[in-house]
């Protein structure tokens, strides 16, 4: 039986690994695996871990205090909490130079979507326009995924845009603020359609019904600091059954450095460092399968290319979707009290049409409940105490409209190694569409519209516009083409450089539409799996 | 006085101003050990002095804190207050004060919250007649 070696254990490995599995196959996979910290007090909602832990403040803002955001320090509202920091801990000797791009890695087990908000939005045939298949071919592999890791969705005004497939389950109770700007979305029907703009229940990898090993979600409150139902899909999960599974071998603790093949280009082993005593180690194998995550997977392909003798390699096309995050008050809440106990990341999903499909906006809603507060009351241009009054009297009211933007490859937009360093470190270059101002801000004001059609306030001001490489998005270095030469892939994943190579995580998008790619990494990933091995 | 022991007073009098209440000894506990474990909350320069010696008065606190929202918002006093809030909201059972919206009814939250931001416009006015001149003076020099 041939050796199958898989990189990395994030949202397209692991579901690469299971297809294997599935089919009878043994798979090696090869991860850092940077392991999570135990869930506290799984039955405790989160004010009742407030009252329970013996150091709540430890636990929420950790033993350092990293996770207050203090004024003049660079973070967001949802930044990510100390019980969920091994997830984007510093990689050690994985350095980078980025310029106009700010990357986010992941060597935790799981990888990036350990920290995700759980939507799972399908690419439609627009969406797919340029790649190389299309709604039909992704379709069975997205109703896979959905019955593996459980996705809550259901048809609405967004299955226009968001096509529907098998496997999902219903829809989570929505807290009443959400509850309420989805009331308003249909009785206001003609004001959103005048904009362009649909708006319904979002899609996320969340179990409303039980399924073996997780529960249904049961409204604890605690997404961001970690579901400790698992409820809230992660690939952790998926690593986990995996371990479960006759035929599985994971190598964690291991550094994937690069890989050495034949002057026939066909590659024979992986070379890994072992972060525990930092020994070399090398992994033969007859097919290689690279899965760690477009800039990941990129790194130990250029630096198998420079030792191979490639001069400088650098890989183009590089995507991301930029995102700007609206903050909005639903001005009829005010005054209420928020619930504690209810799922806390977006419910509701916005769409906005464009005269190109390629264009369409998409926008997360996320009505805000068991955040900390801090972050916002110092945000208010008043003195911390009124500020803290106006926002615990607002706070039920308070919302988050994440906005999506599409991403082009193009050949400016590179990713490298910089010359003479000692590890490998990549250089990253990346600009922005010259003409992103000329749709950026005219799509901010038909949401801005959006926003106000369902009843909120839109404070001027307040719009963040995040930078490139903040959303994790990354897609489009190894592109997939029918025809194609070097630096290419197949429909199938296959590389045209090396012969038994696999590019199976975002790698090979050519296109990167404004919804968040995740559950395409797992489909894309099963299809290559179920469509090569 | 010793450092922690003023710190413990520093902390009852901002947990007075932001919740009308005192403040558990968890609660100073971790507002010492914040301290002792990082250097962000130490004043960063002369103004930042001033601003935390008035806020040491009590009543002035409000003043200085409106002052520096505008005027200083990375201010050693508005990392001390960012900080206590960040652990109030946390800790049990001032969480429940933080989360408190207040006498419910849409109407009477909106008028409550026009009061908040006239009394807190006065007081940005007030503080700033205070403190900017001081905060002036002591850039030039």
């Amino acid at each position: 039986m041939d050796r199958v070696v898989v990189v990395g254990s994030g949202a397209s490995g692991v579901h690469f690994a299971q297809t294997l599995l599935a089919r009878g196959r043994e798979v090696t996979l090869v991860d850092v695996g940077r392991p999570g910290l135990p869930q506290v007090l799984p039955e405790a909602s989160l004010n009742g871990l407030k009252e329970t832990l013996p150091d709540p403040v430890g636990y929420f803002l950790g033993d350092r205090f990293q996770g207050v955001l203090l004024p003049g320090k660079k973070g967001e509202y949802y930044g990510i909490p100390p019980s969920k920091g091994h997830a984007l801990e510093g990689p050690d000797g994985y350095g980078f130079d980025a310029d106009g791009f700010a990357p986010l890695f992941s060597l935790a087990q799981g990888g990036l979507a350990e920290v995700w908000t759980g939507g799972c939005y399908p690419f439609d045939d627009e969406d797919l326009r340029a790649w190389p298949l299309g709604w039909r071919e992704m379709a069975p592999h997205y109703a896979e995924v959905a019955r593996r890791i459980g996705v809550t969705g259901t048809e609405d005004a967004l299955s226009a845009y968001l096509p529907l497939h098998e496997g999902l389950q219903a829809p989570l109770r929505l807290d009443a603020h959400a509850a309420r700007l989805l009331a308003r979305a249909d009785t206001h029907g003609g004001r959103l359609a005048a904009l362009g703009c649909r708006v319904g229940r979002a899609r996320i990898a969340v179990l409303s019904e039980d399924r073996p090993g997780r529960k249904a979600c049961t409204y604890l409150g605690r997404c961001l600091w970690g579901c400790p139902h698992d409820a809230l899909y992660t690939p952790a999960v998926t690593l986990r059954e995996c371990l479960g599974r006759p035929g599985f071998r994971y190598l964690e603790g291991r550094e994937v450095l690069h890989f050495t093949a034949s002057s026939g280009g066909r590659i024979h082993s992986l070379h890994a460092r072992r972060a525990a005593d930092g020994v070399l180690e090398e992994v033969p194998l007859d097919r290689l399968v690279l899965a760690a995550g477009t800039l990941g997977s990129a790194r130990i392909l250029l630096e198998s290319l420079r030792r191979a003798g490639q001069q400088a390699p650098v890989l183009s096309g590089l995507m991301d979707n930029r995102q700007v995050l609206l903050p909005f008050l639903h001005w009829r809440m005010v005054g209420r009290v928020f619930e504690d106990e209810s799922y806390q990341y977006h419910q509701l999903a916005l769409a906005l049409d464009a005269e190109d499909p390629a264009d369409r906006v998409f926008g997360l809603v996320t009505t805000l409940k068991t955040c900390l507060t801090h972050p916002i009351a110092q945000s208010v241009p008043l003195h911390l105490r009124a500020a803290l009054d106006v926002t615990r009297a607002a706070h039920a009211g308070l919302g988050i409209l994440n906005v999506n933007f599409r991403d082009t490859r193009r050949p400016g937009n590179t990713v490298g190694l910089v010359p003479g360093s000692a590890r490998p470190r990549l250089a990253i270059r990346y600009a922005p569409a010259p003409e992103e101002r000329t749709w950026l801000q005219p799509a901010l004001r038909r949401v801005r519209g959006a926003l106000r059609a369902l009843g909120c306030l839109v404070p001027p001001g307040f719009a963040y516009v995040r930078p490139m490489g903040a959303s994790a998005h990354y897609a489009g270095l190894v592109p997939m083409a029918r025809e194609g030469g070097a630096g290419t892939a197949t429909p199938e994943g296959r590389s045209r450089d090396f012969a038994n190579l696999w590019l199976a995580d975002g790698i090979t998008f050519p296109f990167l539409p404004a919804k968040n790619l995740t559950f395409t990494l797992m489909a894309n990933a099963v299809r290559i799996a179920s469509a090569e091995f | 006085m010793s450092a922690d022991a003023a710190l413990e007073a520093e902390c009852r009098r901002l947990t007075a101003y932001l919740l009308d209440a005192p403040p558990t000894p968890y609660v100073i506990a971790c507002y010492v050990r914040a301290h002792r474990t990082t250097p962000a909350f130490e004043p960063d320069g002369a103004f930042d002095r001033v601003a935390l010696r008035l806020a040491a008065s009590g009543p002035g606190v409000r003043l200085a804190d409106a002052h520096a929202r505008l005027f200083a918002p990375a201010s050693a006093l508005r990392r001390k207050l960012v900080l206590l809030l960040a652990i109030l909201e946390t800790a049990s059972p001032s969480f429940r004060r933080v989360d408190d919206p207040g006498p419910p009814g849409a109407l009477r939250a909106w008028l409550r919250l026009a009061g908040i931001g006239a009394a807190a416009g006065a007081a940005a006015v007030l503080g700033s007649l205070l403190l900017l001149p001081v905060q002036l003076v002591l850039r030039s020099r």
